[in-house]
This record gives structure tokens, sequence and C-alpha cells, in this order.
């Protein structure tokens, strides 16, 4: 091979021949170093370890994980949506009750305009286009120098238009978030409102100011978690409906005011909740910084208000005593007016001498119910009321109600426990009688309200009576209306059972004399029931202003038969089945 | 001797080298192609958003309500009541059918006992 080298005719080859004849030469000389068996080795290693990285890295582009940063799921949230800060609310049933939407803000750089001609045109302008501007202070803030100034917060589509038309370089739209309730006035009192935190021109802080919008804000605010809307238990044309038919009832009895609670008797969770007059949540600031007269439907009446709800406490006296044993529905209680040191509860004037426990709550008689409580006993009635939750915070989720506690009496003595066996004395809201009452009916277990879909952790319930218990209860409850104070009305197709309770409003120093709340603790289907409702009308009369035109039989129990023959078909309930005769006629 | 074995080994570096230029841009092409999709995903979640609102304010329950009341002699819509629900007798059934009520006259089942035409 070295002959080769040493050739004498090498410079006549072609260049061809020499690229040739000195790759030859090289390469057999780096051949030379694979002589050596440990450069040999190093050789291979280093070969298998860059084998190794060609491997891993077609295993990494084969397979779908995230190497690069992007996201490669359409499912996952991603930056995409940021732009919302604010979860939205949804009903039961997945309709929206309040959601953030995009808008622009309008601001100006007054800097940015060439001249003062242009200034004056600006301010001219905007002037025609927001009427509560004016065109000489806007051109004067211009003119004075600053670099920035607000024109307004929120514009509409129009309003974006035609500041575009304007075309000047100095004004700016920048993106704003504003909270929209689409429902209107519709459940304005649970989902409460929210208000602007910090701000600056590109972004602005929603910040929760009333009812479930301030309560659960830090969940709804919630990082990553802002495209998961909050689902309450509420459904909206149950809702719709009570608002509607409880309008049209305070119009027919010429009522202040009127308040409605529709609460699943099993889980606690309320499907409904009225208070009228509502107010339109999307003009809360406006309403909240106007009178005190203007602020008062900003008032929730049933979960804000501690009423004394009247003869509807009755039937917690006569539960209790079922339960202890101490009656039956059939035991007679004296009819007998009941001395407590200088008070005398009367009796009604019937001659009876004696009354069944059944007809104390059928025919609402005070000195029936006040006879069980004595037997009850002052401590053991305390116990009972605060095992259904009537001494303590509903507990629903609204910034007003989370932690109203009941007006309790600071002395619970004898003439306490006969005036709130019938309802005086201790003021709850509807709320907590709801409640109260779906846990006497649903079998004896304790309810908890809440306004959260699904938010009932069932292992936490606990019985208060028994079920035999709340089967007479029921059965009580039942001979209300099939021949007691409710008797007068019953809504179509579907049983029901309640009790009335007509009370004196409290007013200075003791009671009104022609003030009164009616009330109707109402429970349906009766035979097994699935659904409290509570109605209470503010001062209505049915008639001529009477105590008798007054009274819950005439007013709040025929609103709520309506409204239970109007909600049941759509909460799923079957009507009573009819005889093949009657669905013919 | 020992030339082969050596081409052989590089063979693959050569080839898994240009596999790996090729899909660096290959990948860069598509991260382009991701982050364009994204952004037609975004924009097309915010319009369905403002739909969705804009469809939900259409269909509130007061307004649906008023719309009712104002065509009211046209349409003569009704609120849903208890005679909506039918009975099951009213239903005609062939002969071999069972239905089988609960306690509650609550239809649990019908089944029917043998296949049509049999």
């Amino acid at each position: 091979m070295t002959e080769v080298i040493h050739r004498p005719l090498q410079n006549r080859r072609s260049w061809w021949g020499k690229m040739r004849a000195q790759i030859r030469t090289k390469s057999l000389k780096s051949w030379a170093v694979f002589n050596n068996w440990r450069t040999y080795l190093l050789f291979l290693a280093l070969h298998s370890a860059f084998l190794v990285l060609v491997v891993k890295i077609v295993m990494v582009s084969g397979s779908s994980t995230d190497i690069t940063g992007v996201s490669h799921s359409i499912n996952t949230s991603t930056a995409n949506e940021q732009w919302s800060t604010r979860a939205s609310i949804v009903d039961r049933n997945g309709v929206v009750l309040a959601a953030n939407m995009a808008s622009r803000s309008l601001y100006v750089q007054p800097n940015e305009m060439s001249n003062n001609a242009s200034r004056r045109r600006v301010a001219t302008e905007l002037a025609t286009l927001f009427p509560e501007q004016d065109a000489d202070e806007l051109f004067a803030s211009f003119s004075n120098g600053s670099s920035f100034k607000w024109i307004k917060k929120r514009l509409t589509p129009e309003q974006q238009q035609a500041v575009h038309d304007v075309g000047e370089p100095g004004l700016h739209l920048g993106p704003r978030e504003v909270r929209v309730y689409p429902q209107g006035k519709i459940a304005a009192h649970l989902l409460g409102s929210v208000s602007d935190g910090y701000s600056d021109a590109q972004s602005v802080e929603l910040k929760g100011t009333a009812g479930i919008e301030m309560a659960k804000d830090r969940l709804l605010r919630q990082l990553g978690k802002q495209n998961l809307p909050l689902a309450l238990s509420i459904d909206l044309r149950a809702q719709a409906i009570l608002s509607d038919t409880l309008t049209a009832a305070i119009h027919t009895y010429k009522a202040e005011g009127g308040s409605a609670v529709l609460m699943d008797a099993n889980s606690g969770e309320i499907v409904a909740l009225v208070s009228l007059p509502d107010y339109d949540p999307n003009l809360w600031a406006e309403i909240f910084s106007g009178s005190p007269d203007q602020r008062k439907v900003l008032f929730c009446q049933a979960s804000q208000g501690l009423y004394e709800f009247g003869s509807t406490f009755k039937i917690f006296a006569a539960a209790q005593a079922l339960e202890l044993g101490l009656v039956d529905i059939d035991s007679k209680v004296p009819n007998q007016d009941i001395k407590l040191g200088k008070y005398t509860i009367s009796r009604y004037d019937t001659d009876e001498s004696h009354l069944s426990v059944e007809d104390v709550i059928a025919k609402s008689s005070n000195v029936g119910s006040a006879w069980l409580a004595l037997q009850i006993g002052s401590e053991r009635q305390r116990q009972f009321m605060k095992e259904l939750g009537l001494l303590d915070p509903s507990g629903i989720e609204t910034n007003e109600a989370q932690n109203l506690f009941p007006i309790v009496p600071r002395n619970w003595g004898d003439i306490q426990t006969a005036t709130i066996s019938y309802g005086h004395g201790l003021s709850v809201s509807q709320v907590h009688l709801a409640a109260a009452y779906s846990t006497i009916v649903n079998g004896g277990i304790r309810v908890w309200p809440t306004i959260i879909k699904d938010n009932q952790p069932t292992s936490e319930s606990y019985r208060v009576i028994s079920p035999e218990t709340s089967k007479k209860v029921t059965k009580l409850l039942q001979s209300v209306a099939t021949k007691g104070t409710a008797k007068t009305s019953k809504p179509n197709g579907y049983s029901w059972g309640g009790k009335t309770g007509t009370a004196d409003k409290p007013s200075r120093g003791g009671y009104a004399e022609d003030q009164v709340l009616a009330t109707f603790a109402a429970v349906f289907p009766i035979e097994n029931p699935r659904f409290t409702l509570i109605v209470t009308l503010d001062n209505a009369d049915s008639e001529d202003g009477t105590k008798w035109s007054r009274a819950a039989s005439r007013t709040a129990v025929p609103t709520t038969a309506i409204l239970i023959s109007e909600l049941a078909p759509l909460l799923g309930i079957r009507p009573i089945q009819q005889s093949p005769d009657q669905v013919q006629n | 001797m020992r030339a082969p074995p050596f081409l052989l080994l590089l063979m693959p570096v050569i080839l898994s080298v240009y596999w790996a230029y090729h899909e660096h841009y290959a990948t860069k092409v598509s991260i382009e192609k991701v982050n364009e999709l994204e952004a037609q995903i975004g924009h097309a979640r915010n319009t369905l958003h403002w739909l969705n609102i804009e469809w939900n304010t259409l269909n509130s329950p007061e307004r649906i309500m008023d719309l009712t009341d104002k065509y009211f002699d046209k349409l003569q819509l009704v609120k849903v009541t208890e005679a909506n629900y039918g009975n099951v007798e009213s239903i005609p059934l062939l002969d071999n059918t069972k239905i089988i009520f609960d306690v509650n006259s609550q239809l649990l089942l019908a089944t029917q006992t043998r296949e049509f035409g049999q």
C-alpha cells in the first residue's frame, strides 16, 4: 500500500484521482486509531449513548405528553378564557342566573390629541353621545394637562361603534368585565350583587357585595375554577310561578308585601324563594345608593325577616308531646283558660270542656297548645326548638342570612313556653320555619336549609322525631286541610296538609290591633310529603278589614292552594288518580 | 476491515439527525397551528358565552310570561296543570300487557308478556 503514496506520476493525475488518493491515505491513517481497542470501546460507548438519546426523542415525539407548554386538549381551561374572572351562577337546571360579560370602557388620553380644536370636537361629540357629560367641562379637563380621564365604565355595543365613528386617536376603549343578571328580578334577593373593586384602564376586580355573590365570593373568584358555574338549588320555573302568583295575591288582598319559600322536605334544598316587592339585581348599586324607602326592596322578607309566625308553631308542641308519649292524636286536652302569674290565656268560645289533640291543631286552639307545652316543660321545649334549628342561623348561603340568629327570649319561663307554643315570643325567618316543617314531616330527619345544589351532607343528618311520630304529625296537618282552618280551599288534583297562622304584628310596646301577618305552612303531597311551602302575606285583607277577613284561612290558604296546583305538576308530582268517569268529565 | 462497521454505525446517526431536524420544524409549525386554533376556540367560546347570556335574557320567565299575555288571543297558552297528566288506563294497550302499580298508584312497570305478532 505504501508504494501507492510514492507513485512518481501523481502530479499528472486528475483532481478526482488526487482526491481519492488523499481520502484513501487519510482514512487509512484515521482507521489506524481503531487498532487501539480502548479507542474502539470509547467510540462504541459514545455511539450507544447517542442512540439512547435518539430513542428517547422518538419516544417523546410519539407520546401525547405536553412538553411544549401548549395544551392539546380543547376541554382543559386555557389562556383563551382568562377574561372571565368570576364564575357564573346557574339554577338547578343550568339556566344562567348571573354571568360575566366582556364589555368596553371608554377613557381619554388628551395628550394624544394634536390640538385644542380636536379636543373641543371630541368634547362636543362625547357630550352628545353621553347626555350626562357636559361639553365645556370635558374640554376643560382635556386641556388642563392631565394624561388620563375616565368617560364611562361600561359601553353598549352601539355606543362602542359611535365612539369608533368619532375617530380621534386619544379615545381608548379598554376591556372591562361586567356582571349581568339575564333573568332580571327573579331570584334577586338570593343572588345579591357585585361592585367594582380595584380597577384600571385594562381590568376591573368584581367583588360580591350582597347575597350569595358575597357569601361565596372566594369560591366564585377561585383561580382556575372560574369556568365552573356555581349551581343553585333554585328551579327558575318554580321561582317564576311563585313570584307571579304571589304578586297576584298581594294585589288581590291589598297586602303590603309577601314572601314564600318552597323547600325540598327531604334534603333541605330551597327550590324557590321569593320576597315581594323585589328589584332588578342589574340596578343594585343605584337602589343601594337611593333613599331608605327605595332601599327597602333589598330586604329579603323570607330569609332576613324575623317574625313571630303565630299558630304555625302549634304543630311543634303537638309533635313533641306525641314524640314524648305524653298524648296521642285522640287524647283529650282541657279547653280551659290558663292562668300564668298575671297573664291569662283565654280559650275560644266553644262550649266543649275538652278538645282532642287533633282538634287543637285543626281548630288552632291556643289553650290546647299551651297546655301541651306546659306538660312538656320549658327545658325540653327549648331543646326541641334547638334540634329543629329554630334557635340558630338558618345557614342559607346569602351574606344577609348566613349569620342571622333568631330572636330568642332571654328568660325562657312558663309564660314563654306557653306563648312560644302558639308562635309568639320566638322570632324566626321563613326559611327556619320551612326547615322545621320539613324535619317533622319527612320522617323526622333534621334538614339544613341550603340554596346550593347537592350540597346536603347526608352523613350529618340526625333524627329529631321517630318515623311513627312523623306520620302522626302529617295526619294532624292533613286534618287542618280536611276539617280545620284550611278546609275552605284545596289545590286542584293534589293532596295537602298544613297549618295556618295569623299573627298580630308587633308594634311599640305590644301588638298592633289591625296589623297581621298571615302565614300558611303547607306540606304536599300529604301521603308522602316531598315539599314544604311557606306562604306569608303581610297585612292581607280578603274583604272588609275585620279580624275574620284578615285571617290566614281567608288569604294565605287560598294563595297556597293556587300555588300548589301550579307548582306540583312542574315539580314532577303526579296528581291524585282520578276515576275514569272524572277524566271524561 | 474495520471500515464497514464504522459506516454502518454512522448511517443511523446521520439518519436520526436528519429526522430530528425535520421533526423540530414540524413541531414548530404545529405549535403555531395549535395556538391559532386555540385562539379560534377561545373566540368561539366567548361568542357562545355571549349568545348563552342573550338566550337566557330572551327566555327569562318574566319576558315569556309577558309575551304569552300579549299574544294570548293568538296562542292561548296556559300554565301546566294537573290535567296535563294522563292516566295509564287511558292508553290503549295490547291485551297481553301487564301494568304494575306501587302503593301510591305510581306506575312502576309496564311489560309485555309476549312479542308483537305472536
